[in-house]
């Protein structure tokens, strides 16, 4: 597997994870209680805190591990576009 | 002087900024039609980013999700803060891969892309019709929520009609002043300076509930339901994050992701994004709609929309309270001016220039523009002033019929290579005509949102004519494949 296909494969794998374990919280499964609270926070309120770190944190990795591979490839079209 | 005398104080001074900001965009807009619609394929990633989360954010948010928030809680805010990290991420994915082929093959419009990768006009014209039929109620719930403001803000001595068409006829003129060069300069003025009222309006409500902790307390003794989760259904749960989620499918956002002027600002734009959008965005609303329940309770279910209008009344000093309005007002013009632009843009270029091979001067083609902008804005006024509904409902439902239409097609292009355009007519058409079914006809069958449907009927017919297919790819298609395979 090329190291492009195995930073995708991890990016991939972290998003499909934050994106189930955010949708049990709209499932009513996971992070809806009040207790315990946390820095005075409800439960389900630290729950969707962390989320959004997670998905936050998704997006810088996934620019930070794809993006000279699809960088590369931009300069040499637009290379191409300028020389016709 | 009167909260009246205040409000047209600040619209005043907000318009001028306007006014000055599109006047200098207006100057430096040429008579090019990717100047006008896509500002010359130039953005830095500031611009970019403030242009796409001002046009992402709307009454909807400004309004709409207050009230959300005041009637579901922690339900609303999740999926909300869901999908709003979700379209950043959309924005990459995708993103890259349009905006190499907007450079490539100098693209404007949704259509454009997929009629020229399937090589079918009839295809493009399908997918004009769904975005402007996806747009229309977006574009109205813009105009009720200038109407809302208005009304709740003057205590009725402007009347909700009349503040519509207030709103109408200040927007469609900024509009037709100037194109998107302008947009996206003061889409960035009025992302940060409603972002800004946001984030004012929700320390404030914290202070009046007694603190984070305090308010927490107090909503656990009033109605724990809305940090418990409570029974919102996960069918419209889920529907609703895949609607804005996939947000950047609508032809208003998809048009950004071909202005960078250069492939590290997408990136740079989606980081920026996921923090702007899923965090400034989502947080305060969430904590407004939540002291509101303290600060006003039992609302009923159709004031909610009113809530940030009835907060700033209240609470704020005049002048201050007017600062709100016009934050509102910011919201919803940073959206509506590109819904509008880019409804035009579907009309003319894709059901009108393209199908009947027009050929059109850059610089009449943009007059055209104007025109259609004036004529669109007049049929949305229209449904705006039937007031259909809340704000939240109509235009998520109205979205899905454009997202789960559009999102077929793509994945043929961008990742699933064996479709044809015979699968990519019938899943945009089966998709389209499914979520409008399961919105008007139907509504929402077994608690599932429209979007899903959608996905799932167009997912269907999409697998089963791309496996059915036994020709292979033709030449467009063997050269775009080359083009976005990103590995050396």
């Amino acid at each position: 597997m090329s190291s492009y296909k195995k930073k995708r494969l991890l990016v991939t794998v972290l998003i499909l994870c934050w994106m189930v374990l955010f949708s049990l919280q709209g499932l009513g499964t996971l992070g809806v209680t009040i207790k315990p609270k946390i820095i005075g926070m409800p439960f389900s309120v630290f729950y969707l805190v962390c989320m959004g770190i997670w998905g936050v944190l998704n997006a810088y990795l996934s620019v930070k591990l794809l993006s000279p591979a699809f960088y590369k490839k931009a300069s040499r079209v637009i290379e191409q576009l300028e020389n016709n | 002087m009167s909260a009246l005398g205040w409000l047209i104080a600040v619209i005043a001074i907000y318009i001028l900024i306007l006014i000055a900001i599109g006047y200098i965009g207006f100057k430096s807009t040429e008579a090019t039609v990717e100047d006008y619609y896509l500002g010359g394929r130039s953005l830095g990633w500031i611009v970019l980013t403030g242009t796409t989360i001002a046009t992402y954010a709307s009454m909807w948010t400004f309004l709409g999700a207050v009230g959300g928030n005041y009637r579901l809680g922690i339900a609303f805010v999740s999926m909300m803060m869901f999908w709003n990290i979700l379209w950043p991420l959309m924005f990459w994915f995708l993103g890259t891969k349009v905006w190499l082929l907007g450079k490539k093959y100098n693209y404007i419009t949704y259509s454009e892309l997929v009629n020229d990768y399937y090589g079918s006009k009839v295809l493009g014209i399908i997918a004009a019709i769904f975005g402007i039929l996806a747009l229309l109620p977006y574009i109205a719930v813009q105009l009720m929520g200038g109407g809302i403001v208005i009304e709740t803000f003057t205590h009725g001595s402007i009347s909700f009609a009349a503040g519509v068409i207030i709103t109408f006829v200040f927007m469609v003129l900024f509009i037709s002043l100037a194109g998107l060069k302008s947009v996206v300069w003061t889409d960035t003025f009025q992302g940060i300076f409603f972002l800004s009222v946001m984030c004012g309006l929700a320390i404030f409500a914290v202070k009046l509930a007694g603190g984070f902790g305090q308010m927490f307390d107090k909503i656990e003794k009033i109605k724990p339901v809305l940090i418990t989760h409570g029974k919102f259904g996960f069918g419209l749960w889920i529907g609703f994050v895949f609607t804005w989620g996939m947000a950047i499918l609508l032809p208003h956002m998809f048009q950004r992701l071909m202005m960078a002027k250069d492939p590290r600002i997408i990136g740079k734009t989606t980081i920026a994004s996921s923090i702007l959008s899923g965090w400034v965005q989502s947080v305060p609303v969430f904590i407004l709609g939540l002291a509101c329940v303290i600060l006003f309770p039992g609302i009923s279910r159709k004031a909610t929309d009113s809530l940030t209008v009835m907060f700033s009344t209240k609470y704020l000093s005049p002048p201050l309270a007017a600062i709100v309005i016009g934050g509102a007002f910011a919201a919803g013009t940073s959206t509506l001016n590109s819904q509008l632009l880019t409804a035009s843009s579907l009309f003319l270029r894709d059901l009108i220039v393209s199908p009947f091979n027009l050929k059109l001067s850059p610089g009449k083609e943009t007059f055209y523009g104007r025109i259609i902008v004036l004529l669109l804005g007049f049929l949305v006024i229209t449904i705006a002033l039937s007031r259909p509904g809340l704000i939240v409902p109509i235009s998520t439902a109205g979205t899905a019929i454009c997202i789960s239409s559009y999102f077929y097609p793509l994945i043929g292009i961008v990742i699933w290579r064996r479709a044809d355009k015979l699968a990519a007519y019938a899943s945009m058409l089966a998709a389209g005509i499914t979520s409008i079914l399961t919105w008007l006809v139907w509504k929402f069958p077994f608690g599932i949102y429209n979007v899903l449907w959608g996905f799932i009927v167009g997912g269907i017919f999409f697998f089963a004519f791309s496996l059915i297919n036994t020709k292979g790819l033709t030449e467009k298609q063997r050269e775009v494949a080359s083009l976005l395979s990103f590995e050396d």
